[in-house]
Order: structure tokens, then sequence, then C-alpha cells
């Protein structure tokens, strides 16, 4: 033992010493009503339980890198004016479409793909 | 109680052999509880579930250590979850009753005053770092070395020695400041 941490034995670890739980105790039929419904797994079950949770977290993994790709290859693949210029057409056919609400719908298409 | 057979029976399905293993520590396990827990725990809670980790890790048992130091290893891993968990002080309640006097010819007076420095003891416990707090309530057992408490807490002798050092000095400076 290293000298430097010598303990000696004085009243604070005499009353560390006597420090202890005073009052009855007795757990044994609360841990065995507890117990006796759990299953007792083996080293192999519990490995395998392990294993079964590693599995799912890296599916999980897999799942949210391949969601994040799509999104950044959507987003690579039209800019910013594109995006915003389909969301524009979008717009414009619906506000078209709504001037000729009066007229037979027929009618309103073929006036609006001319 | 060959407690190697003990636990073989029980890992073979015999469950009921187990309340053997929980009559015989259940004191042990309480007193640590409480030595380590300061006044935050429910010891008898504590103590089952200390006893329900103890029964779920038991196929883990390599038969290489002894069981007591196994149950000790359980009950410092419990506990400091349980602590972390609360992080909190909470005040003394009922469940946490004032600890043994030392002799039954103290005066009332003189009961008082050790029952309020171990109550402070107690709390000063509580303060310590959960590394040096265990080095130290473990050390306090006589039968445990200092490789034993290596063991328990899984690091080399050296580090148990400064730690339980350190301890001592911050209880002694929170107790006089």
């Amino acid at each position: 033992m290293n000298e430097k941490y010598h303990i000696p034995e004085d009243e604070l670890m005499q009353q560390l010493r006597s420090l202890r739980y005073t009052a009855p105790i007795d757990v044994t039929d609360a841990v065995m009503a507890r117990v006796s419904k759990m299953p007792l797994l083996t080293p192999y079950m519990q490995r395998r339980q392990r294993m079964q949770r590693w599995v799912s977290a890296v599916a999980a993994c897999a799942v949210f890198a391949v969601a994040l790709n799509i999104t950044i290859l959507f987003t690579r693949t039209y800019n910013e004016s594109q995006i915003s210029d389909v969301i524009a057409s979008v717009y414009n056919y619906n506000a078209d479409y709504e001037e000729l609400g009066s007229l037979h719908e027929s009618a309103a298409l073929e006036y609006f793909y001319q | 109680m060959d407690e190697e057979e003990v636990i073989r029976d029980i890992l073979a399905g015999n469950v009921n052999r187990y309340a053997e293993i929980v009559k015989n520590y259940q004191t042990i396990v309480a007193n640590l509880c409480f030595k380590m827990g300061g006044l935050k725990l429910d010891i008898e809670e504590m103590t089952q579930q200390v006893f329900v980790e103890l029964y779920l890790a038991l196929p883990r048992f390599q038969f290489k250590s002894k069981l007591s130091t196994f149950i000790y290893r359980i009950t410092v891993n419990v506990v400091c979850k349980e602590l972390k968990h609360q992080k909190r002080f909470i005040t003394p309640t009922d469940d946490n009753p004032m600890p043994d006097r030392p002799a039954d010819d103290l005066n009332v007076e003189q009961s008082i005053i050790h029952d309020e420095k171990m109550q402070q003891l107690r709390i000063a416990i509580g303060h310590l770092h959960p590394e040096q707090r265990t080095a130290l309530v473990l050390y306090t057992y006589s039968d445990f070395s200092y490789n034993d408490i290596a063991e328990v807490m899984q690091c080399t002798t050296a580090k148990v020695e400064s730690l339980i050092f350190r301890a001592r000095k911050n209880l002694k400076k929170m107790l006089n400041p």
C-alpha cells in the first residue's frame, strides 16, 4: 500500500463503521414474487437478445439514411428556382381554372390547353 | 449453504432456491444501500431491486469470484444508477431510520447528539462523488481488502487507495468546515 494514502483509524472511520441499517428487513417474499414471473436468460439467449436489438438499431439507421439520401438527391436535382417554378405553375393553373369557372368544364379545359 | 450448488440449481430451473440467497444476503445489501444512499433511498425498495437485478445477472456469474463480491458489485451499480436517476436530496423519512446507538448506557442528550452526528455523516456521504463514496463505504467493511474493493469497482488498487484518501479528506472538510 502507498504510504501517501495511509488511512488512520480515527473517530471518523469509527463513525463510518458504526453506521448501519437498523430496521428489520425481510424482502424474501417480495423478491420471490417478482422473480418467479421472470424468465432466467442463459448467456446464449442474452447474446441473441442483444444481437436482435443491434439488428433493429442498424435497420432503423439504414431506413433513416435512405430517407436522407432521397431528400438530398431531390434538392440537388431540382434547384430552388426550379422548385419555385413548379409551385408557381401549379398556382397559375389553379388561378386560370377558377377564372373560367362559369364556362362548361370541357370548354374550360380546351381553353386552358390551347 | 454451498453457494455454487445453489446457483447451479437455480440456473437449472429450481427458482425457489433463490430465497436462500436472498435470506443470506439481504441484511448486507440493505446496509450497503443505507450507507451509500445518503438520505435519498427507500432501503427496502432498493434491496428488492438489487435482488431482482442479481437474479437476472445470475447466468453471467462465472464462479471465478466470490458470490458476495458479485452481489456487492450489483448493489453498487443499482444504487449509483438510482442516485443518478434521482439527482436530488430528499428530507429524511421514516424509511430511513437512524443508525444504531453505540451503547445502551448513553443518556437521552448523548443519544440525540449521536443521532445528529450520524445524520450529518450520511448527508455528507451523499455529497461525495459516487466513486469516492463507493470506495470509502466498501472500505468500512472490515472484511474488505483493497483488492476486493478494486474487484467490485473494476479498477486498480492504486485508484482505490487514492479514492478512499480523497473521500476521507472531502468528508472531513464537509463535517468540519
